[in-house]
């Protein structure tokens, strides 16, 4: 694996922006021991990325240092992104910053999700809990592997977490697959945390985004041991 | 089995409410057969009519979000915020250099994300950047035929050709980039050329390759920045590149004066054109200077000298 650094000096402040195959592109700020790291949630359309957002952009505002951008159709689908930035404070005497991004689900949308992909540090891939969205999981998980691949990044060795959303309606009467089934289906190989959520009524959504940023930032620390810069 | 009826129109509602238009329609698909095909059922004729009418809705609504998924221009403020997400963390340098290749990062985001009157817009500010030009003229044709300016495409690139705001090397590549885009959309160029009142693309493009075919290979060269034979300051350069009658050197950075008398545009009357046949004497004209960015010649000059007579 080629890990690439690049020092860029300026006047105020000196980054060293840390690079495996240019992709996995956290940002470090030496100066003010600052570190900006990039969460992207994938999915099929319509399986909640952009509620999950919207929860966190809710129920974490102390974390939350701007506003939420959204860009969406006229019937509320994601058309390119959203975007909700993070500060979680002090790590390791380490300022951590993460900025969250959801991808468009649509099919046709595929080159804006690899667009998006770029630079990404750890995925949350939402998967949709209706029977009838079965195969759509499915294919989205392959065409999450597939953009990883086109950045030459593997997806067993990526940072990456399932949350098994919409898990609330169950008790509607709707048909659901069994967490089970979908373990079967999606995290057979993977062996990924996975939760069950519900994004509508923010059930699982902390831990999910939490279990992500814990292996995400893991990861960079194994890969180039900033808490101990 | 009213029940049942109720329960998959429940779950029809709830996956259009979710956005799952097509899951929706399918539920409503399975009551509708499920009526139609059995005698049981009191109100037949009224309840098909009432679902009919939902798949109808439906229909609507779908072929409604396919209308709106097409082409979307965002508003200026987006286009700065997707400017802004997709630059990388470069631009933080300050350097005039950094400035460029993120402004080129972030027109290129915007072309991606479809926004292509932003990004022509963007792309045209570029233009006047040496190191960035070229490819920013590529995506200005890119952008216009995207937006179904063909014309437009058109009189750009002859507009640059007329103006010599580009080397032949730079319009050839220009030029071969917008034919392939032209082929790739089966755009009947031709066609074009004559809309716009130009003969052929062929027949333009042709002359380039004549002066690249038929130009004598040159090894190196030597200026002499006066005719006087006494005072003349002599000054041998080899040639790093050629593409037909336009020669590239490098000189360091060291070279003060001679960059400094080698300015885009000044006349050079008195130069040996070294070949590995014979020595030439003519004239040519400085026709681009370039400081190199990266690389072990970092900081020296890149000079384009067009031959005019030898």
């Amino acid at each position: 694996m080629r890990v690439s650094i690049f020092v860029v000096a300026d006047k105020s402040a000196m980054y060293v922006i840390l690079s495996v195959e240019f992709l996995y592109m956290a940002v470090f700020n030496l100066k003010d021991r600052e570190i900006q790291c990039k969460v992207v949630y994938y999915g099929p359309g319509r399986c909640g990325k952009t509620t999950n957002l919207e929860y966190v952009f809710k129920a974490y505002k102390k974390q939350i240092k701007g506003d939420m951008v959204s860009i969406n159709t006229e019937g509320d689908r994601t058309l390119f992104f959203d975007f909700l930035p993070m500060n979680l404070g002090k790590i390791n005497g380490c300022e951590i910053k993460v900025q969250l991004f959801t991808v468009p689900g649509q099919v046709q949308y595929k080159s804006t999700r690899k667009l998006v992909l770029k630079g990404v540090d750890g995925i949350v891939f939402v998967a949709d809990s209706l029977d009838v969205r079965r195969e759509k999981n499915m294919l989205a998980l392959k065409d999450l592997q597939q953009n990883l691949k086109s950045y030459d990044l593997n997806i067993f060795k990526i940072p990456i977490v399932i949350q098994y959303n919409k898990r609330d309606l169950e008790k509607e009467g709707i048909p659901l697959m069994s967490c089970e089934k979908m373990e079967k289906d999606l995290n057979r190989q993977l062996k990924a945390p996975s939760f069950a959520a519900s994004a509508f009524s923010g059930q699982g959504v902390g831990k999910t985004l939490q279990s992500c940023l814990n292996l995400t930032l893991k990861h960079l620390h194994k890969q180039f041991n900033w808490a101990d810069k | 089995m009213n029940k049942n009826i109720k329960g998959i129109l429940k779950q029809a509602e709830l996956y259009q409410s979710q956005g799952l238009l097509k899951e929706a329609e399918q539920q409503l698909k399975k009551i509708e057969t499920f009526i139609q095909t059995n005698e049981r059922i009191k109100n037949k004729e009224k309840l098909l009519k009432a679902i009919t009418h939902k798949i109808r809705l439906l229909n609507e609504e779908v072929k409604k979000f396919e209308k709106e998924s097409k082409k979307t221009e965002t508003s200026p403020g987006v286009n700065k915020i997707i400017k802004n997400l997709f630059t990388t963390a470069f631009a933080v340098s300050g350097d005039e250099t950094d400035k460029k290749a993120a402004q080129l990062e972030g027109a290129t985001a915007l072309l991606k994300f479809g926004q292509f009157e932003g990004a022509l817009v963007e792309f045209d500010k570029l233009l006047s950047s040496e190191e960035h030009s070229v490819v920013s003229a590529k995506n200005i044709i890119r952008c216009f035929l995207e937006l179904d300016k063909v014309n437009s495409a058109v009189t750009r690139f002859f507009k640059w050709k007329s103006e010599s705001f580009f080397t032949s090397e730079q319009l050839i590549d220009i030029s071969s980039f917008t034919e392939n885009l032209f082929e790739e959309k089966k755009l009947d160029k031709d066609l074009l050329l004559s809309q716009a009142g130009i003969d052929n693309i062929n027949d333009n493009m042709d002359c380039f390759e004549k002066e690249y075919e038929e130009f004598i290979d040159i090894s190196s060269i030597g200026i002499s920045f006066s005719e006087d034979a006494i005072t003349s300051e002599d000054i041998e350069l080899d040639v790093s590149f050629q593409t037909g009658n336009v020669i590239s050197i490098i000189i360091s950075s060291k070279d003060h004066q001679v960059i400094d008398k080698l300015k885009v545009g000044v006349k050079l009357d008195n130069v040996q054109y070294y070949s590995p046949v014979a020595i030439f004497k003519g004239s040519g004209t400085v026709s681009a200077k370039t400081k190199i960015q990266s690389g072990p010649k970092k900081g020296d000059y890149s000079l384009d000298i067009k031959v005019e007579s030898m």
